[in-house]
């Protein structure tokens, strides 16, 4: 995957580790040991928010960055796209074996509600 | 007239070839020349339908479909004619359009499949793993191919069955499996009854790569996991589509438990050579000159 996926990542991690939208300062300082610029870790957010992974919110002339979805739920969603439970017909996916259980199936939507 | 005639019998000749590989006892045993006909038999349909129409249009220019169509632009005919020039031309645009949106809504779904697993995926040997209970494999077609397992697929399976299950895999993404069924889904979505159908083609391109993973590390570890998978799925399924698949795995496994048939490459060769010049037949009309 990329570094561009790659930082994406990580800047997602760090989003995910704080309850509360954070700053891009604090991004960048989590992700310290990594040498990134501070416009680099300002245009991953920037890109996360565009892809509607992270949601945006203003605060006095600061932008802050929060996780739109907990890391769960994003495995819920793919794990229901790949067990073909989502409205898709497409079969974008081929799956080995789609065997699912209603209790697995029903948990699984469950954790998308 | 002789035109619509080649291909009125291009068209029932297809339909015939469908209603017998839905029936043929062999299939299963050959899926890739079951999926190589069924390619042929949809494409002669689909010639045939927009051939014959727009033949039967161009009967008194008597002028194949190519050349004809120049003199219909240019005006030469009676409304009736046209209507069914114009049917013929609707039903070529449509089918192509609707393929189209398909890949369209197909690339979107899968980027963005793609952009989740990135975020929350790990690399794990030359997969990517999913941390869920839930046992899964597939792969995500595309430029840079995936093959995903979910933890809880790596918790049921052995390693010789996982080696399998990515074998499996593997002669998906090797074969450009996505591409041989993206226009028969698409077709599904198009026309609702042909949905069977569509899903049994599905089935057979799922026994290919079954046949390769069963070539690569022999019949029993595909089998196996294949059955452990079929376990999982107790209960009435929730979805349509995947009341099909359920009972799809007891074919797939039924197929691998027989002895491997022997090639015949040249009845094989000979079978496609035959139904491909069946769909030469209403193609080379289009051309022909008078």
């Amino acid at each position: 995957m990329g570094r561009l996926g790659e930082l994406e990542r990580a800047v997602m991690d760090v989003l995910w580790a704080h309850d509360a939208p954070v700053s891009v300062r604090t991004v960048h300082d989590e992700l310290s040991g990594r040498d990134l610029a501070y416009t680099t870790v300002m245009t991953v957010l920037t890109r996360l928010a565009d892809k509607g992974f992270a949601a945006r919110e203003r605060d006095g002339r600061a932008w802050l960055y929060g996780a739109s979805a907990s890391r769960e739920r994003y495995v819920a969603q793919l794990m229901l796209d790949a067990l073909g439970q989502t409205s898709d017909r497409g079969a974008a996916l081929a799956s080995f074996a789609r065997a699912v259980s209603d209790e697995d199936a029903e948990q699984l939507r469950r954790s998308l509600s | 007239m002789i035109y619509v005639l080649h291909h009125v019998a291009a068209l029932l000749l297809a339909i015939a070839a469908g209603v017998y590989l839905r029936r043929a006892g062999w299939v299963p045993d050959r899926p890739h020349l079951a999926v190589g006909l069924w390619q042929i038999t949809g494409l002669t349909v689909v010639s045939a339908l927009v051939g014959g129409l727009i033949a039967l249009g161009l009967t008194p220019l008597r002028q194949g479909v190519v050349p004809g169509l120049a003199s219909f632009f240019a005006g030469h005919l009676d409304a009736g004619r046209s209507t069914l020039i114009v049917a013929g031309l609707g039903l070529a645009a449509s089918v192509l359009a609707a393929q189209a949106v398909f890949t369209v809504r197909v690339a979107r779904h899968r980027a963005r499949h793609r952009d989740l697993l990135t975020l929350v995926a790990h690399h794990r040997g030359e997969t990517l793993e999913l941390e869920h209970g839930v046992a899964v494999a597939y792969c995500l077609p595309g430029r840079t191919p995936r093959i995903v397992v979910s933890s809880g697929a790596r918790r049921l399976l052995t390693e010789a069955e996982l080696q399998a299950v990515l074998a499996h895999e593997k002669a998906h993404l090797r074969g450009r499996h996505h591409l041989v069924l993206g226009p028969f889904s698409a077709l599904a979505i198009a026309i609702p009854w042909c949905r069977r159908t569509v899903a049994d083609i599905a089935l057979l391109v799922e026994m290919c790569a079954d046949e390769h993973a069963a070539r690569r590390h022999g019949a029993e570890p595909i089998a196996d996991a294949l059955k452990k998978f079929q376990r999982l799925g107790t209960g009435t399924p929730p979805a349509g589509a995947l009341a099909v698949a359920t009972g799809s795995l007891g074919n797939r496994i039924a197929r691998l438990s027989r002895p491997r048939p022997a090639p015949r490459r040249l009845r094989v060769t000979l079978a496609l050579a035959v139904a491909a010049t069946v769909l030469a037949t209403p193609l080379s009309l289009y051309l022909t000159p008078f």
